[in-house]
């Protein structure tokens, strides 16, 4: 990230007590899945430049590059706080974690290891099906375009 | 192996292929909406189940149980809450990015530990770089941007088609 780093202990508390109260839990948990599926993203657009050409490698490696990389960075990041948001919904909307996670309680949150994978896996399922039928779209109408 | 199993192993790898190439395809075609979708969708969706989100929960919760005591009563406290019984540096004297990374190494310590007392297999690395990354990320635009790391909250909406 490029955020600066001139603040005080004081300061960054402060940030946190700021953050907390607009946002609460829900909103720890959003930022958290909003840069993890950012970095999984491109951790695979990076992994993909090996046996595939494509430009991907570029967004990886300039980190600091020119406005136009950075416009990319952000739409990314803007997609993935769509479904980071998607999934914290599925999450809260659990009757007994849901709880858990808007109140912050860790303990409680703990106890329901099993049900946030399991939350976490039944929102990724839902998102493989329509995945699948993204990639699918755009072969058929290649197919189409090429008179196949 | 089986010939049923090895069938879903060669479909699998073909979908992540065919995603791969077709995120490269959207990047160079600036379409940054579609390569996170196929990315998340496809990619991270056909990840192992299981034990392999153990690493994404323990970096989460550790981070917010430094997150949740340092709002409180100040970044030592969070970094005792994330690590419990871990010993930790300290931290009032030391410069605001080395906050941060101190915060973020004791929640991975912690996370790590958790993980393998789960009994989860170090080969899940697909996961667990991202998590540690993320909980950095996350550390990182809290404490420096307050509520303007996230934007204002939209809890019902759904507009990734």
């Amino acid at each position: 990230m490029s955020d600066t780093f001139d603040l005080s202990a004081d300061a960054q508390q402060d940030n946190l007590q700021e953050f907390m109260e607009v946002h609460g839990p829900e909103g720890f948990f959003t930022v958290y899945f909003r840069q993890l599926l950012y970095r999984f993203v491109k951790q695979e657009l990076k992994s993909a430049a090996d046996d595939i050409e494509g430009v991907g490698e570029q967004l990886y490696f300039t980190e600091d590059g020119d406005q136009l990389l950075t416009k990319h960075r952000e739409e990314l990041l803007d997609q993935c706080e769509v479904r980071a948001r998607e999934l914290v919904e599925e999450l809260t909307d659990h009757p007994t974690l849901g709880p858990a996670i808007t109140e912050g309680n860790i303990e409680a949150i703990d106890t329901h290891q099993e049900e946030f994978v399991e939350g976490v896996h039944r929102c990724f399922e839902n998102w493989k099906a329509t995945g699948i039928e993204l990639l699918d779209d755009i072969e058929s109408s290649s197919s189409e375009e090429n008179g196949e | 192996m089986g010939s049923a199993a090895t069938t879903t192993s060669t479909a699998q790898d073909s979908l992540q292929k065919r995603a791969k190439q077709d995120m490269n395809t959207s990047v160079s075609n600036e379409d940054m909406k579609r390569a996170a979708d196929i990315g998340i969708t496809v990619l991270l969706a056909t990840q192992p189940n299981g034990p392999a989100k153990v690493p994404m929960y323990s970096n989460l919760k550790h981070a917010y149980a430094f997150a949740n005591a340092a709002s409180n009563d100040g970044v030592e406290a969070g970094v005792r809450a994330a690590t419990q019984s871990v010993v930790t540096s300290e931290v009032t004297s030391e410069s605001a990015e080395a906050t941060v990374t101190i915060a973020q190494n004791a929640v991975t310590t912690a996370a790590e530990q958790e993980t393998v007392r789960q009994g989860v297999d170090a080969a899940n690395k697909n996961l667990q770089m991202p998590s540690e990354q993320a909980t950095e990320d996350t550390l990182a635009a809290v404490m420096s941007n307050g509520a303007d790391a996230l934007s204002k909250p939209r809890r019902s909406e759904k507009e990734s088609k």
